[in-house]
């Protein structure tokens, strides 16, 4: 059920300030997509966002084989956007997510941002975007809307990968050139399955229940605010990827300038200045603490340990 | 092949310390120590150390077995380490030249080296440290508490929605996947295949992914009308509310979150050597 690579961004491999912007980011697309999403789902559509959610879920453990070992799985954002719409979607991958770094560990906590930024909201609107967008051309042809169906699972894809490698980049967790090129060509592969999987299940439901795919171009909620997102984050990222790849040290550059990365060796921040403690006696000072800190935890676990031995030789 | 989903889902039941402590303590605790860790610069091995004794505090407190928690996390770490590892061999930092044979030489970089350890380390620390907190505590709780620390209703009521439904629909995926290896036969053999060409199969996959959509919605159409039936208006009223925290309780939140100022500044003394 788990993706094979790292879409999930864990713990500790961003760095503070990248996860901080990016929980402020995707919270406020977050509150929007409440706002908008709210009126319509306040009665009848408060089950259908949380079923689905659970659906694409468990629809994540869908798989085919593919050469060598490796399948192509499910990872849903175009299916909730072509059923639900874009705001309604943008909560059923947020639960998605969510859900899946607090109980399952998949992707971490202080990650979740980020996470939610390249899952529930760079995937829905660039998903929405490319969708559209084939509907704007071709109308709603049967070819046109399983071609679109293909297209916008592997775009919503491969651009959230792009996101996902960039936010690495920029914590200097992994150097550009090695980041987008690994996490880019994997999610290409990976976009082809998701593709596949969306086109099979949107032509099955064509055939069995169209309504439901014209429903939401209908129940349409003001949605030209996703679909520019969307053109804005395809265009973007498509530009800089290629960019920050030619050029690793270009991009670490700039991380270093807005203090996104991890300093080696460095603290980034100062809380008691160097003057209040000058050089010898911090140094003492701070193997003391660290020493009487060390000292504190031993003794809770044996007291904890030993306690624990009583209660068992007791029972 | 299914997946036993109850059993990747992180909770154990337990009558330990931890499993009864509060879940807002817990979220509070969880948060500061994710956040501390975050912050604790490249190199600061003392006080990774320190963080590590907090965290072995916590095990013990749990009374999950050891096996069991390492397992869960170690897993995890696996994939990511692909993506970080081939940045050793860049030439940067203080690096060296090795060449084990003639014609064969490749550059190992010690700043990029001690970067990724570091990295590793705090990685795992911070899962670590979330699967045991989760593996402590009930989503229910963990959604009570959200809701009291002001995550919207809306959201709540939604997720609330989705666990509830999470195991029915897992099971709805385990029969068609059941379904599916009934009618594919396994050629056996070495140039054994699953069933028809590539595009085949993967519609076949498509096939069983829309079927579970539209099975799903009509189970929402089922539920609304039955949450209507018991006179739903959009407001979701059995929702549990968390009773005020006690004094005691404030002051452990107050004294988690100095405890990771605490640390904070000792890696910053400690880095500032």
């Amino acid at each position: 059920m788990k993706a094979p690579v790292p879409m999930h961004i864990p713990d500790g491999f961003l760095s503070a300030v990248v996860s901080g912007i990016l929980w402020v980011v995707s919270l406020v697309f977050i509150f929007i997509a409440l706002k908008k999403a709210g009126k319509e789902i306040d009665e009848s559509r408060l089950p259908l966002v949380g079923v689905l959610a659970a659906a694409i879920f468990a629809g994540q453990m869908l798989n085919f084989a593919v050469a060598g070992g490796t399948s192509g799985h499910l990872l849903g954002a175009a299916l909730a956007v072509l059923l639900v719409g874009p705001w309604p979607a943008v909560l059923v991958m947020t639960s998605v997510v969510t859900v899946q770094a607090l109980v399952f560990q998949d992707g971490g906590v202080l990650t979740l941002g980020a996470n939610l930024f390249n899952m529930a909201i760079v995937g829905v609107a660039v998903a929405y975007f490319v969708s559209n967008l084939f509907k704007r051309w071709f109308g709603e042809k049967r070819w046109a809307t399983l071609l679109s169906a293909f297209a916008s699972a592997w775009f919503s894809i491969f651009i959230a990968a792009l996101a996902a490698s960039l936010e690495l980049a920029l914590s200097g967790t992994s150097p550009a050139n090695i980041a987008i090129p690994a996490m880019g060509g994997i999610h290409a592969l990976i976009g082809i399955g998701e593709g596949l999987i969306t086109l099979g299940a949107v032509s099955l439901i064509m055939s069995s229940k169209p309504q439901l795919l014209e429903k939401t171009t209908q129940k349409k909620v003001d949605s030209s605010f996703v679909w520019i997102s969307g053109l804005v984050l395809t265009v973007i990222l498509l530009i800089i990827s290629p960019l920050a790849s030619s050029k690793p040290d270009g991009l670490e550059w700039v991380a270093e300038k807005l203090g996104f990365l991890i300093m080696a060796k460095d603290a980034s921040y100062h809380i008691i200045p160097d003057y209040v403690l000058p050089g010898i006696q911090n140094e003492a000072l701070a193997t003391i603490l660290a020493g009487v800190v060390g000292v504190a935890i031993v003794l809770v676990l044996v007291i904890l340990l030993t306690r624990r031995k009583k209660q068992a030789v007791n029972q | 092949m299914p997946v036993d989903l109850e059993q990747r889902a992180s909770y154990e039941r337990r009558d330990s310390i931890l499993h009864g402590c509060d879940a807002r303590i817990k979220i509070a605790l969880l948060f500061v120590y994710l956040v501390t860790t975050a912050l604790l610069p490249i190199g600061a091995w003392v006080v990774y150390l320190l963080m590590g004794g907090i965290l072995l505090i916590a095990a013990v407190l749990s009374e999950l077995p050891a096996s069991f928690l390492l397992k869960r996390a170690l897993l995890l770490e696996v994939p990511i380490l692909l993506v970080l590892l081939p940045q050793i061999f860049l030439k940067s930092g203080s690096y060296v030249e090795i060449s084990p044979w003639q014609g064969f030489a490749f550059s190992l970089s010690f700043t990029r080296l001690e970067r990724v350890v570091s990295l590793l380390v705090r990685s795992w620390l911070s899962l670590q440290f979330a699967v045991i907190i989760t593996a402590a505590t009930r989503f229910e709780d963990l959604l009570i508490g959200l809701r009291a620390c002001g995550l919207p209703h809306l959201l709540t009521a939604i997720l609330g929605l989705m666990w509830r439904y999470l195991f029915v629909l897992v099971s709805e995926v385990q029969r068609l996947q059941q379904a599916r290896q009934a009618r594919s036969s396994v050629l056996a053999g070495p140039n054994w295949r699953l069933g028809g060409s590539l595009p085949w199969r993967a519609q076949v996959t498509g096939g069983m992914a829309g079927a579970l959509m539209l099975r799903s919605l009509d189970r929402s159409q089922r539920i609304y009308q039955a949450m209507q039936a018991r006179g739903y208006d959009g407001e979701i009223r059995a929702e549990a509310v968390a009773s005020a925290l006690t004094p005691a309780q404030r002051l452990q939140i107050v004294a988690i979150l100095l405890a990771g100022v605490g640390m904070l500044m000792l890696a910053n003394l400690m880095a500032a050597q």
